[in-house]
């Protein structure tokens, strides 16, 4: 049977329908219960928080799971990416208050949850920048003055106009993938590539609709 | 004297089997010191699994790092060539960064290495002896066969003059990404046929034969060519092996080809989450150090696998046997040799220690 680590919040109850389009026949694990693994005949799923997803898959305590690009890229866990599930669509961004110009004299302090790509994206432009890692409501360092500017995954973009910023610069788009463990997919390969087949037809039949 | 293998640890008991293995085949054991010149690393950083290493000044003020690879020490000090080639085994200590916990960790591993070969025998010879290791870990495993020659032809059949892209498409392939890769591929000008057998490719989990097949749909130039009659050629002789149905080929293993040019390997046990085995051809490494002869090696990560097997019984020791001052030294000592004889074990303590559990406690 396979083992599949699903995000907990809004990724994991899209993650879910998908799943029950699917076949697994999962039903709605988010419901009133506040059980934390669920199974049936058909697969066995661990609800972890988002960013904890690849560890449970590197580990091969679950052999497949859902993750955002973001996380798979801030912390670039040893798995393969097999599926672009095309949910929970986002853009990682850098954003600041809608006037910005950027002070070259000085570091740029930046804040996010996201220090690696953050990083990496500011070493490309050979720009020095001084991280402040926080680990959420990351609009309000800005407004605050904690920083200059933030790195965070922007959906639609209405939190930051409330705040008064604004997208500075997109660094990449997000969207969900489905991720396997490298062992796993050899000693559970039909039952891996039949599930990459099944989620492939599920969000093909979506985009047709 | 018998050796009772069952006491050994997981990690000692499959070194005592690999051992056998390797001395059989007439590997000699080779011993490295622990350190090395800082430098040695430093100029081939890209060949390591982690780039944090604990280096420090010997009395000379040299520079000097705890090895946290055998192969490049083995590549730099060996004194074999093509007409006095070597074959050895070893078991070293590395000392390697944990990405995640970011603290530094002894690694036991075990491996072989022969240098001075490049004839399709000694290929051949290295990948028998991959899955026979495997074996010696555990019976339900697989090892994963890819060609560097065939992914570098590939590339350069594709003509992606795009560095970028070139480092794009490869790291697709190693996590077999199919998305992103037809993305990419399609900005490199990549044909659209080519873009997807080269995805059927590393996305099926196919037997030996039919992965050859469909890599065939991507031979154009020479090192594609060869690198698959190469593949043909290790099948033609491992379908007739024990492990036919184990050795199966996987080209989203992709190594650095400054230093790997031809096979490549990957092995993996069931219930250890990562690789446990891995190793390839590195002629390109050896060339690094102005050697011009082939070697191809393996390593086997013992500490990995000792961490999922768990060798502890329930019991710390089988009797406990509690004596007091007054008994004579010479009264206890025949008593646990008396208890001993049956093969039990014995520990002979004056108090019962807190948390431990036997099967059995007696007293004087």
């Amino acid at each position: 049977m396979l083992n599949i680590a699903i995000p907990t919040g809004r990724l994991g109850e899209k993650a879910c329908s998908i799943l029950n389009e699917a076949g697994y026949d999962i039903g709605d694990i988010f419901g009133d219960s506040r059980r934390l693994v669920f199974q049936n005949q058909n697969i066995s799923c661990i609800l972890v928080k988002p960013v904890d997803v690849p560890i449970y898959v590197e580990y091969g305590i679950a052999d497949i799971g859902i993750a955002g690009k973001d996380t798979l890229l801030e912390y670039n866990p040893d798995v393969y990416e097999l599926l672009d599930l095309g949910i929970g669509k986002c853009r990682m961004a850098v954003a600041g208050p809608v006037n910005f110009t950027d002070d070259t004299a000085r570091p740029l302090k930046v804040a996010t949850k996201f220090v690696n790509i953050t990083n990496s994206h500011f070493r490309q432009k050979g720009r020095e920048i001084e991280i402040i890692k926080l680990s959420g409501s990351i609009e309000t360092a800005v407004l605050l003055g904690l920083s200059d500017v933030i790195v965070d995954i922007v959906e639609t973009g209405k939190t930051l106009k409330e705040n008064g910023l604004d997208v500075l610069e997109e660094i990449f788009p997000v969207s969900a993938r489905l991720i396997s463990n490298k062992s796993s997919f050899n000693f559970k390969a039909s039952e891996i590539t039949d599930a990459v087949a099944r989620l492939k037809g599920v969000i093909e039949n979506d985009k047709n609709n | 004297m018998i050796l009772d293998t069952s006491a050994l640890s997981k990690e000692d008991g499959i070194y005592f089997t690999l051992r056998n293995i390797y001395s059989k085949q007439g590997y000699s054991r080779y011993r490295l010191k622990k350190f090395e010149e800082y430098s040695l690393y430093l100029e081939n950083m890209s060949f390591l699994p982690s780039q944090s290493i604990i280096a420090f000044n010997d009395a000379d003020g040299r520079l000097i790092a705890l090895k946290p690879d055998v192969t490049l020490s083995i590549a730099k000090n060996t004194k074999a060539t093509s007409q006095n080639p070597e074959k050895l085994y070893y078991r070293e200590s590395v000392y390697r960064m944990d990405k995640r916990t970011r603290e530094y960790r002894e690694i036991s591993q075990a491996g072989i290495e022969i240098i001075g070969f490049s004839d399709s025998y000694s290929t051949l010879e290295v990948i028998l002896l991959a899955a026979q290791s495997l074996q010696a870990v555990d019976g339900d495993f697989v090892l994963n066969i890819s060609h560097m020659g065939f992914i570098r032809g590939m590339l350069s059949d594709f003509n992606t003059e795009n560095r970028e892209i070139a480092e794009k498409i490869t790291a697709c392939l190693s996590a077999k990404n199919c998305h992103d890769l037809a993305e990419y591929a399609a900005m490199a000008g990549i044909p659209g046929v080519k873009i997807n057998t080269l995805t059927q490719l590393i996305s099926s989990k196919a037997s030996f034969k039919d992965t050859i097949e469909i890599a065939k749909g991507l031979i154009s130039g020479n090192n594609t060519r060869q690198a698959v009659a190469e593949l043909e050629e290790i099948y033609d002789v491992i379908k007739d092996t024990p492990y036919a149905d184990k050795i199966i080929p996987d080209f989203s293993i992709v190594a650095d080809m400054s230093y790997y040019n031809g096979i490549i390997l990957r092995g993996y046990v069931r219930g250890v989450p990562k690789a446990v085995l891995s190793g390839g051809r590195y002629d390109n490494l050896l060339a690094r150090f102005g050697k011009n002869t082939g070697a191809m090696g393996f390593a086997i990560n013992l500490s990995e696998i000792g961490a999922y097997y768990s060798a502890k019984t329930q019991y710390d020791a089988d009797i406990l046997l509690i004596y007091n001052q007054s008994h004579r030294p010479r009264d206890v000592l025949q008593r646990v040799n008396e208890l001993q004889k049956n093969g039990s074990s014995v520990l002979a303590l004056q108090t019962i220690p807190e948390g431990k559990r036997f099967k059995q406690i007696v007293y004087m």
